[in-house]
C-alpha cells in the first residue's frame, strides 16, 4: 500500500495537472456492470439448478424407497415360490410358512413390517406405504399377486408357489 | 503501465490495480461453465435412476407373465388336456403369443381369470408378449416361453409335454 502511494504520488508529480485514472481497482460502474451481469445468469441458470437439486433429492428419497419395495417384494415372492408350509394371503397381510413369517401393513403407520412369532421380532420393510393387498388370483391355483402401492406409483408382481 | 519517475526513468508498475471487468467477465465465464457441467452431470444422474426405475418394471411385469405361464401349466389349464401338447403344433415355427392366441390356447374363461388384473383391463402378459417356440431335449418335447425384458435380456421358460406326442409326424 506505501508503494501504491508512493507511486501515485510520484506519477502525479510527473505529469502536474493530470489526474491519475484507473489505477485503484474496480471503478463503480464495473462494479454495477459485473452485478447486472451476475444477475442476468443467476436468472438463467440458479432456479433451474435449484430445481434441478430439489428434484435430485426427491429422486433420491423415491430410489431408497424403490430399493425397499423391491427387496421387500423379492423376500415375499421367494417365500411363497419356496418356503414349506401354508400361505395365507388377505389385504394387508401375508403370512407364509410354520413357524410363519408374517408381511404385516400397519395402515396407521404407513408401513410395511415383517414379523417373526418365534422368537418375536418386527422389522421395518417400506415406509410411506399407501396399501399392501396379497391376493389369491385364482381359487384353486397357488398363485398370487403382491402388490405395493405409493404416492409414486402402484408395483405389483406375481408368484406361483411351486 | 508506465509511469515516469522524477529523475526521468520509467518502470512498469506492478499489478496492484485490482480486477478489471474483462478479468471479472472471464471468471463468470468459468463459472458458468462448471455450473453447466455440473448441471449436466446431476441431469444424467437423475436419468440413470429413472432408467433404473423403468428397468424394475419392465422385469417385474416379465417375471408376472413367467409366473402366469407356469400356473396354467403346473394346473392343467390348457385346453382339452392336462398338459401343454395342444402347444407343440401351435409354437412350431416360433410364435408370438398374442392375447387372442393365449385365450384360444386356454380353457375357457381361464384367460380372464388368470390372465387379467386391474377389473379385467390389463393384460399381465401385454406389456413383454412372450414368443414361444417348440423344442426337445433328450427325446422329451417341450414348448418354451421366450419373455423379453429388455434389449436381450429375456426369461425363458420351459413346459414339458407329457407323453408321447408326435404332431405331424416330424419326431417332435
Amino acid at each position: 500500500m506505501t508503494r501504491l502511494c508512493r507511486s501515485i504520488t510520484a506519477a502525479r508529480a510527473a505529469v502536474p495537472g493530470k489526474r491519475l485514472h484507473r489505477e485503484l481497482g474496480v471503478t463503480l460502474i464495473e462494479m454495477v456492470i459485473t452485478i447486472a451481469v451476475l444477475g442476468i445468469i443467476a436468472g438463467f441458470i440458479g432456479r433451474p439448478l435449484i430445481n434441478l437439486l430439489e428434484n435430485r433429492q426427491r429422486l433420491n428419497m423415491q430410489s431408497d424407497q424403490a430399493e425397499s419395495i423391491d427387496y421387500a417384494l423379492s423376500r415375499m415372492t421367494n417365500d411363497v415360490r419356496f418356503e414349506k408350509g401354508a400361505v395365507q394371503c388377505n389385504a394387508g397381510t401375508l403370512s407364509v410358512g410354520a413357524p410363519p413369517v408374517v408381511y404385516q401393513y400397519d395402515a396407521g403407520q404407513n408401513t410395511l413390517y415383517l414379523e417373526r412369532i418365534n422368537p418375536p421380532e418386527r422389522f421395518e420393510l417400506v415406509a410411506n406405504v399407501n396399501s399392501f393387498t396379497c391376493t389369491n388370483v385364482e381359487a384353486g391355483v397357488s398363485l398370487y399377486e403382491l402388490a405395493i402401492s405409493t404416492d409414486t406409483g402402484d408395483i405389483a408382481v406375481r408368484a406361483f408357489r411351486r | 503501465m508506465r509511469v515516469n519517475r522524477p529523475n526521468g526513468r520509467s518502470y512498469h508498475r506492478p499489478r496492484e490495480r485490482g480486477l478489471s471487468l474483462i478479468e471479472l467477465i472471464i471468471a463468470l465465464l468459468i463459472v458458468g461453465i462448471s455450473s453447466a457441467t455440473i448441471a449436466n452431470l446431476l441431469v444424467t444422474s437423475l436419468g440413470f435412476s429413472r432408467d433404473n426405475a423403468e428397468y424394475e418394471q419392465q422385469l417385474r411385469a416379465a417375471e408376472s407373465c413367467y409366473e402366469t405361464l407356469l400356473a396354467s401349466s403346473e394346473t392343467g389349464q390348457w385346453k382339452s388336456n392336462q398338459d401343454a401338447s395342444i402347444l407343440v403344433d401351435q409354437c412350431d415355427p416360433t410364435t408370438d403369443v398374442t392375447e387372442s392366441r393365449l385365450r384360444a390356447w386356454l380353457e375357457p374363461g381361464t384367460y380372464d381369470d388368470l390372465y387379467k388384473r386391474g377389473g379385467g383391463k390389463e393384460a399381465i402378459c401385454k406389456p413383454t408378449p412372450p414368443r414361444c417356440t417348440t423344442l426337445s431335449i433328450n427325446g422329451q418335447t417341450g414348448v418354451r416361453f421366450t419373455i423379453p425384458v429388455r434389449g436381450d435380456q429375456t426369461l425363458e421358460l420351459v413346459i414339458p409335454v407329457e407323453g408321447d406326442y408326435t404332431p405331424n409326424g416330424d419326431g417332435l
